[in-house]
């Protein structure tokens, strides 16, 4: 179920071009087909004829939240203390403001505290300033001497950024949360030249061997064990 | 007197720089901090055109990011410079393909990596895979048996599209098979085989990929030829020293043109 393939410029300067959508049980399966592709290509080239294929920089399928029911805003009915705001199809974004004061309702309707204000409650991460596109670079250096450490070459990600996405409130713990956070390993060579670096950042971060460093799911290791 | 910068400090890089230096004020920028790029520091070629760069400025340690057409802005240790010049050569060399740009299909696992990759963490005692797969019959894909052997790889399996072009290791752990073609990677959460055109698997651990060679381009706009950009990257494989200087000294006869 989709709207059609879409060219959408993204704020990474690059195109994004989809998506397709299948419905399927396996939360795990992200397989690209060459079918497919090759189909997602001529529809984007009916958009923007000018779309070529062999600057493709990534290929990639991933799952979107899907949910029966659909519109599950409710507490969970066996964990007392587990409120979903899950199964919201398309409209996620637009509906996260009235989505929000209902889970708020829910809340109070557990008996807690929704009226207390709580100043030291983290309402938003705190962004991690990019060097990428930056106007005036040399204020980076001030708040951290390792802007001066670029690491991703691509995306122009240094050091420093990448040290924010460890230590953060919400801490990168696989090298797709780092690229996540960063765009680090996400640019046109896809990492060939700085995923080592970062893997070696992100090892150093969590005290653990680098062949340990999860590449996106815990147990998806970088290496093996020798 | 005109103003060069040339981004990257290998052969060709500085071949360029050699040969303009004298006739412009020419800077070198390096993100690694020595000269000698893939063909490294202790080449004599390396030495020799250093010696004959040696009017150049060089920024060694530091990342070119973007070019404007007018100037060059550098960020290293000591912060950003903006170097004004007339002309940019862009010797940044080569990478293999990737999985994208090598249409190969399936999921995500974890275990398919870069060539470039796959040396660097083998290089620093990560093993990458027991039975690695590596695919590709050039520089690369050589280097990354040498490496993945020392760094505790059991048996390589090479899948050579094109066939061999450069000396693989003699070695009882490795078998080269030619004239075959990856198409798609199966396994979760790790690479556990790999799809050959015409429906063959072949198990493996990781899928390193060495297959072809493409342009570096990561200098914001100087990614497409474009005004007073002279790009100098060979796409030979086996690369030569040789090879590589001829380009860098074309690349220096191409800004004069343009100059």
């Amino acid at each position: 179920m989709t709207r059609g393939i879409y060219c959408v410029p993204t704020t990474n300067q690059s195109l994004l071009l989809g998506p397709t959508a299948v419905d399927h049980d396996d939360r795990r399966l992200k397989a690209v087909d060459a079918e497919t592709l090759d189909a997602v290509f001529a529809a984007a080239q009916r958009l923007v004829p000018s779309v070529r294929r062999e600057y493709a920089i990534k290929t990639f399928a991933a799952n979107r939240p899907a949910s029966d029911p659909v519109y599950r805003v409710a507490v969970d009915s066996r964990i007392e203390n587990l409120v979903h705001a899950a199964g919201i199809r398309s409209t996620g974004v637009s509906s996260s403001p009235a989505t929000a004061r209902m889970v708020r309702g829910l809340l109070a309707g557990l008996g807690l505290p929704v009226d207390e204000d709580r100043r030291d409650a983290l309402r938003a991460l705190e962004p991690i300033p990019r060097l990428l596109g930056h106007p005036e670079p040399e204020q980076l250096f001030a708040l951290d001497p390792r802007y001066g450490q670029v690491v991703c070459a691509c995306e122009q990600v240094t050091a420093a950024e990448i040290a924010a996405a460890h230590e953060m409130a919400v801490p990168a713990r696989s090298l797709e949360g780092v690229r996540k956070r960063t765009r680090a390993t996400g640019g046109r060579c896809q990492g060939a030249l700085c995923m080592a670096g970062v893997s070696f950042l992100h090892s150093l971060h969590h005290n653990g061997p680098p062949w340990r460093v999860p590449v996106s799911e815990p147990d998806a290791t970088l290496g093996v064990e020798q | 007197m005109t103003a060069v910068a040339v981004v990257g400090a290998g052969i060709t890089g500085l071949a360029c720089a050699a040969s303009l230096v004298g006739e412009s004020e020419v800077t070198v920028v390096d993100r690694i901090p020595v000269a000698g790029g893939v063909h490294g520091w202790e080449r004599p070629e390396t030495e020799r055109l250093l010696a004959e760069a040696g009017g150049a400025r060089m920024l060694l340690g530091e990342t070119a990011i973007h070019w404007d057409g007018r100037e060059l802005m550098v960020i290293g240790q000591d912060g950003a410079r903006r170097v004004a010049v007339d002309a940019l050569v862009v010797a940044t060399g080569t990478r293999p393909l990737g999985r994208a740009e090598l249409a190969i299909e399936g999921g995500r696992p974890a275990g398919v990596l870069a060539a470039t990759v796959a040396c660097h963490l083998a290089e620093n005692g990560v093993t990458c895979g027991l039975r690695p797969l590596v695919y590709g019959g050039g520089d690369w894909a050589a280097r990354a048996v040498r490496e993945l052997l020392v760094a505790g790889a059991i048996r390589v399996t090479v899948v050579a599209p094109d066939g061999v072009h450069t000396s693989f290791p003699p070695d009882g752990r490795v078998l080269v098979r030619t004239g075959l073609q990856v198409v798609g990677v199966t396994g979760s959460p790790r690479v556990e085989s790999v799809r050959l055109a015409g429906g063959e698997e072949i198990a493996c651990d990781a899928l390193v990929l060495g297959h072809g060679l493409v342009a570096v381009r990561n200098v914001d706009g100087a990614v497409w030829a474009g005004q007073r950009v002279v790009f100098a990257q060979p796409l030979d494989d086996p690369a030569s020293v040789a090879g590589a200087e001829r380009v860098g000294r074309e690349a220096a006869e191409a800004v004069r043109s343009a100059l």
